[in-house]
């Protein structure tokens, strides 16, 4: 079992008996608007190897108020302004940023 | 060079003196201030959020670049966070120099930028007790779904891009 940072071994029920499987986890934040709208301002998210910022979006769109984002809201990957390609390897802290108003 | 999020009053005369020496011959301020209106609506005062670690790298990231582009090394940014009322100082910028072109674009440059990129949100407190999101115009904000407004503070960049262009970080 390879020992890089943000992986663990989740352990997934399935019909035929438990199976082991490698999943990796983001921190995704949540501010202003964003976090009014999905009622939350972190959130633990697992998700498989070789996921994407597009794939994280995907999740919270599918959450409770997740239709209130727009669809392709600003993405920050360990404070750095990300594209929707970019590769997560798991421990990284995702935010997404809501129009921003500082002045 | 300084940049700082602050919970307390912005002292302008501290930050004046902070990059001033005998050698300048100019000190250029901006003073962002909460405004009593906000297309049409009465506001009583505006609640000020970051994502602070983010807010801190791009001021600095910022600063950084005013030196590389005006080699005005004499730069301190403070944004204050926290709820504001009337008349408080949300934003203060000092930039120092022996000429005063260099702190003028410096200056400039800095409260555009912050203005466009740094993630800070305001919730604008209005009379009838409502309350909303608002937004300046940079990158990423042209579709927010949520929360959409005028800058408070200021109005927004007359300058044009193509002038202090940065990257386009909209996910695409």
């Amino acid at each position: 079992m390879r020992a890089a940072p943000g992986f663990f071994v989740c352990v997934h029920a399935r019909r035929a008996g438990y199976i082991l499987s490698e999943t990796m986890t983001v921190t995704v934040l949540l501010f202003a608007s964003y976090a009014d709208a999905l009622g939350k301002s972190a959130i633990e998210l697992d998700v498989a190897p070789g996921s994407t910022v597009r794939d994280i979006l995907g999740t919270l769109f599918a959450m409770p108020g997740g239709d209130r984002l727009p669809p392709r809201p600003l993405v920050a990957v360990n404070q750095e302004y990300a594209s929707a390609s970019t590769a997560l390897q798991g421990g990284e802290e995702v935010a997404v940023i809501p129009p921003v108003a500082g002045g | 060079m300084r940049v700082a999020l602050v919970d307390h009053l912005i002292d302008v005369s501290a930050l004046i003196a902070e990059v001033s020496d005998e050698s300048c011959g100019a000190a250029t301020v901006f003073l962002g201030c909460v405004r009593n209106v906000n297309a049409g609506k009465p506001v009583t005062g505006i609640e000020y959020s970051a994502y602070r670690s983010m807010a801190e790298r791009e001021m600095t990231a910022i600063a950084d670049e005013a030196a590389q582009r005006f080699g005005v090394s004499r730069l301190v940014v403070e944004h204050r966070l926290g709820t504001l009322g009337l008349g408080d100082v949300s934003v203060a910028i000092v930039a120092a120099h022996p000429h005063r072109a260099p702190a003028l674009d410096a200056m400039r440059f800095a409260i555009e930028q912050l203005k466009r990129r740094v993630p800070i949100w305001k919730l604008e407190l209005y009379v009838d007790g409502t309350r909303e999101w608002v937004a300046n115009s940079g990158i990423g904000n042209r579709e927010s779904g949520i929360g959409n407004g005028e800058a408070q503070t200021e109005p927004m960049a007359s300058i044009p891009n193509s002038r202090f262009p940065i990257p386009d970080g909209g996910v695409r």
